[in-house]
């Protein structure tokens, strides 16, 4: 019986309230029950923010809000540590994170995967910029599903339509998921392990 | 099993707009205030694109708000506003004229912690302080149930029986802002259940009489019994109408009370809101515990299902109850009436108050499930 609790890390401004929205819908068409809380209160651009969304496969009757999510998305590396300094994983659970390569501050963590790839790059190539900032956002969330396999590819590019009909992004968005998704590296934890003593034995 | 491809992802705030504009209310009179603005700015913009073909009237408070909707609905038109916390208390004084003079008005309220201190967060201190005002009180535990109780409201308020103004609470942020699935229904499915208001008596230039005017006692006692007795037919119509809800969506909530689990077990936790539907997670929880407890979930707090707990508490060895709010001096406002109804009706099951969640303070399942283990070895004070 799946039941996933994600959170998305990002700050303040980069939408991770929208994505917990996009995702609730994808979920919603891959005929399963989701919900999708946005951080409550005072919102900052730049500020450091977890959004969460709950995917399960009966109705969510939780509303509490997510304090130690299984599978996390990250949209800036450096916000993991800093959310969870300590490791609560137990082979369980995933990381998706925007980066080039695994931190090495997140050898810490023990999740059954972490996946990542460098959305900013894919995101950049396919002119999803906006007054100087890039818009990972969406792109991520074909990371997230590569990782996770939570639910299909093609019901997040539904979502995204369903979200974004009149956006002139719109076509960008769904070529910069796809690449995500087909360039997210995903490392297993035994995989993860084995680097980490390889960093150590350096 | 949902139609997947029509359900939307919508906050609370979004479901309660979206079922008021399918109610097609005629005047909205509306002051904004965190956690309800998005209804408003909703309604605003459905009005300004002709979505909506309503009088949207931008008032400077929310004393104004209320006053312009009772203007509207004295004038025999549908209306609708929204608010929280401390727009209600400013309201108030035309929340008491509203439900004294009879007027159906649905009013969307975002349940919200009272200052000082500051808080933006959900308790139901608000809608405790209009108790007495001659409204009646619902209480939605997701967002599909807020979507469906704005539509079911405006018809309970304007049955004849009953005719009187309503307010559907949603938990803030906790309902108001958290995204989920809600199955919306289509115009005329709406229409048909809800027809347009007929009023029971309303302003008419041709045929002048006065509102409100100076009552001598005997008068004002005959409008006061009538008020009780309407709030007491109004137990019959919201089960009806439930009822109806339910053939035509396939969405039964349960009329004045839901119980989720048995209709007996050693304990029932009475709650309202988003922590009766938690509470059902901490039923889940204690079964696979090897304990046997139920929710009684109170959707109708007035008129309060008085008959109908004091038959179900016979069948539960005690009742715990799980407040959102205080009456200082005394005890929780949800277990005195938990109680009087028990004592009233001679039932003698030991009642548990145990208050959670003011201020915002989130209460998750286990929270829920660890009070109630504790309520379970409980053996004297009560």
């Amino acid at each position: 019986m799946p039941e996933y609790e994600i959170g998305i890390l990002s700050r303040g401004g980069q939408g991770g309230v929208t994505l917990g929205k996009v995702l609730a819908y994808a979920a919603t068409y891959d005929g399963k029950y989701a919900s999708a809380i946005p951080k409550y209160g005072a919102e900052r651009r730049g500020a450091p923010v977890m959004s969460s969304v709950r995917i399960f496969d009966r109705p969510v009757k939780r509303h509490a809000q997510i304090l130690k999510p299984k599978d996390i998305l990250s949209l800036d590396y450096t916000l993991v540590p800093r959310f969870y300094a300590n490791d609560f994983f137990e082979g369980m659970g995933s990381i998706t994170v925007n980066a080039a390569e695994i931190p090495q501050e997140y050898y810490r963590y023990t999740p059954a995967k972490i996946g990542f790839v460098n959305v900013q790059e894919i995101a950049k190539k396919h002119g999803l910029v906006k007054s100087g900032s890039t818009l990972i956002g969406i792109p991520a969330l074909g990371a997230f599903i590569r990782t996770t396999n939570i639910i299909r590819i093609d019901s997040l590019h539904k979502a995204i339509d369903k979200m974004f009909p009149a956006s002139k992004y719109l076509e960008a968005n769904h070529k910069a998921v796809d690449e995500c998704f087909d360039e997210t590296m995903v490392m297993t934890l035994d995989e993860l392990k084995e680097m980490k003593m390889e960093v150590s034995a350096k | 099993m949902l139609d997947m491809g029509k359900v939307e992802i919508w906050t609370g705030n979004q479901a309660i707009a979206e079922a008021a504009i399918r109610s097609r209310p005629e005047v909205i009179a509306a002051y904004p205030i965190t956690p309800s603005t998005p209804i408003i700015e909703t309604l605003s913009k459905a009005v300004e694109t002709g979505r909506l073909r309503a009088e949207f009237i931008a008032v400077e408070s929310e004393h104004s708000a209320m006053a312009g909707v009772i203007g509207g609905a004295t004038a025999g038109a549908r209306v609708f506003t929204a608010t929280s916390s401390q727009g209600l208390l400013y309201m108030m004084e035309m929340i008491y004229w509203a439900g004294y003079g009879r007027l159906p008005i649905v009013i969307g309220l975002v349940n919200r912690a009272l200052a000082p201190g500051w808080s933006i967060w959900v308790d139901h201190q608000d809608a405790y302080s209009m108790r007495d005002a001659g409204w009646m009180q619902f209480f939605a535990k997701n967002n599909q149930e807020a979507y469906d109780l704005i539509i079911q409201a405006f018809k309970i308020a304007e049955n004849h029986d009953v005719y009187m103004p309503a307010a559907v609470n949603i938990d803030g942020f906790v309902l108001s802002h958290v995204a989920g699935q809600v199955m919306p229904l289509d115009q005329k499915t709406v229409d048909d259940f809800l027809p347009p208001l007929n009023p029971l008596f309303k302003l008419d230039p041709k045929n002048p009489v006065s509102f409100g005017s100076l009552t001598l006692p005997d008068d004002y006692r005959l409008l006061r019994q009538d008020l009780l007795d309407s709030m007491e037919r109004a137990k019959t119509v919201i089960e009806n109408v439930s009822k109806e809800w339910a053939e035509i969506t396939e969405r039964d909530w349960g009329g004045l009370v839901e119980i989720y689990g048995s209709e007996t077990a050693d304990v029932g936790i009475v709650a309202l809101g988003t922590i009766a539907e938690e509470a059902e997670e901490a039923v889940d929880l204690l079964k696979s515990q090897g304990l046997d407890a139920s929710v009684i979930r109170i959707r109708s707090f007035r008129p309060f299902p008085t008959e109908k707990i004091a038959k179900l508490a016979r069948n539960y060895g005690k009742l715990m109850v799980i407040d959102r709010g205080f009456s200082f001096g005394s005890s929780s406002p949800l277990a005195m009436e938990v109680r009087n109804a028990l004592y009233k009706n001679q039932v003698k099951v030991p009642v548990y108050s145990r208050p959670m969640g003011y201020g915002g303070t989130d209460v998750t399942y286990q929270e829920i499930a660890e009070v109630a283990q504790e309520v379970f070895k409980e053996e004297e004070e009560w």
